[in-house]
């Protein structure tokens, strides 16, 4: 058995070519003179190659289609362009309708400059945190214009997917205030917004089509 | 009669083939061709189900996040701009269909989550090495399956499915050094499985 060496935690840095190239060339030389080292350089190459190796493809132990397709025959059929606006612009009657085509149009327009902001600026909080807010206060004021408009299970489903974008935004948000300038943690919270906005026109395409 | 073949054009590649193929399925499905859509649910849906088996380590879990990812695609098929491919977008949408029924699961069960608890690995009891079943030598898939979710996911979004440590930060909304720190842990965990 070999005895373990102080150098060993940093194998799978030179694994992961994190470390700069003068560690790596001195790790390197390391392990010529380790047999611990060695024969954790050597497992570590293999569980690699063996995990590169696994089957890319693996078939379901049976076909899942029908299930796909009994659900997506509650589906509306999806559209070319996002049609949702402008069939939602056609058929507005009421002011609160319009009020919620409003704010989700604003966040259309804003979203993606205070997204584009986040990813030049030092002060990630700042900005990101503007942009929820704005996407937070447009959504609850969207669903409390449109909530009667809405069908009890279409509230429901549009509470729990607000809710765990909301959970999934904050968890990024928590990340980036202990780690403010991991760029990596942006797309994260972008793709957060984008799918509350998602939803928001969800919300507003239904409501103009009822 | 079929024109003949133009011989200063050169023949598109099976790349090529396959991104035409894919664009016109997209666009059939768009109109709401199902054909089209099951055309594109049988070419994707080994590789779907291959990462959804190996990031829920269930296979009903892995079967439901499939056809979720699915019905996902369907509604957002009109999002779907072609920045990526067809499979690529779709791998992602499977990746977070089965992240988001852990997510659902853990929180059903009030177990706390896996990314969090992974940050304190070094004391958790239950990553104690997991004994093989009598009888049976430990494999790679069914040691990947044994890991911790948050180790799991590191490993296989990493060293199987190829992902950046950057991109599996951003898929599990964590801090690339917590993923990091998860992806040793588990390469830690599976040599000694495998040893």
């Amino acid at each position: 058995m070999t005895t373990p060496c102080a150098q060993t935690d940093r194998l799978q840095d030179l694994l992961d070519g994190e470390l700069d190239a003068a560690a790596a060339v001195a790790l390197q030389r390391h392990l010529d003179s380790c047999p611990a080292c060695a024969d954790n350089w050597a497992d570590l190459q293999r569980l690699q190659r063996d995990a590169a190796a696994l089957p890319r493809e693996i078939a379901p132990g049976r076909d899942l289609w029908p299930g796909v397709a009994a659900r997506l025959s509650e589906e509306a059929p999806p559209r070319r362009e996002n049609p949702v606006l402008p069939a939602a612009v056609m058929s507005l009657r009421q002011p609160r309708r319009a009020l919620a085509l409003a704010a989700v149009l604003v966040l259309a327009i804003a979203l993606p400059r205070l997204l584009d902001r986040s990813h030049r600026t030092a002060d990630l909080g700042e900005v990101l945190g503007d942009g929820y807010t704005l996407l937070h206060d447009a959504s609850k004021s969207a669903m409390k214009q449109t909530s009667e408009d809405l069908s009890a299970a279409d509230r429901d489903e549009l509470d729990s997917g607000f809710a765990a974008i909301d959970e999934a935004i904050g968890e990024t948000r928590r990340a980036l205030r202990q780690a403010r300038r991991d760029p990596s943690l942006t797309p994260g919270l972008a793709a957060g917004y984008h799918r509350k906005l998602d939803l928001l026109q969800r919300l507003v395409s239904r409501v103009a089509q009822s | 009669m079929s024109r003949p073949e133009d011989p200063m054009q050169p023949l598109p590649s099976p790349a090529d083939r396959t991104e035409t193929e894919a664009t016109s399925l997209v666009s059939r499905t768009r109109q709401g061709d199902r054909d089209a859509f099951e055309r594109i649910y049988r070419q994707h849906v080994g590789r779907m189900y291959a990462v959804c088996l190996r990031l829920t380590g269930d296979a009903n879990e892995a079967e439901a996040a499939v056809q979720d990812a699915f019905v996902r695609a369907w509604r957002g098929l009109a999002g779907f701009r072609g920045d990526s491919t067809l499979g690529t977008w779709l791998h992602r949408l499977a990746v977070n269909a089965a992240l988001d029924r852990r997510r659902e699961f853990q929180r059903r069960e009030g177990r706390h989550d896996d990314i969090g608890a992974l940050q304190d690995a070094a004391l958790d009891p239950g990553l104690r090495v997991v004994p093989a079943p009598p009888g049976m030598a430990w494999d790679l898939e069914r040691a990947v399956a044994a890991l911790p979710p948050g180790a799991r996911t590191a490993f296989v979004l990493f060293e199987i499915e190829g992902y950046r440590l950057t991109e599996v930060a951003a898929l599990t909304g964590t801090a690339t050094g917590t993923v990091k720190a998860q992806l040793h842990r588990a390469r830690a965990r599976l040599k000694e499985m495998l040893s």
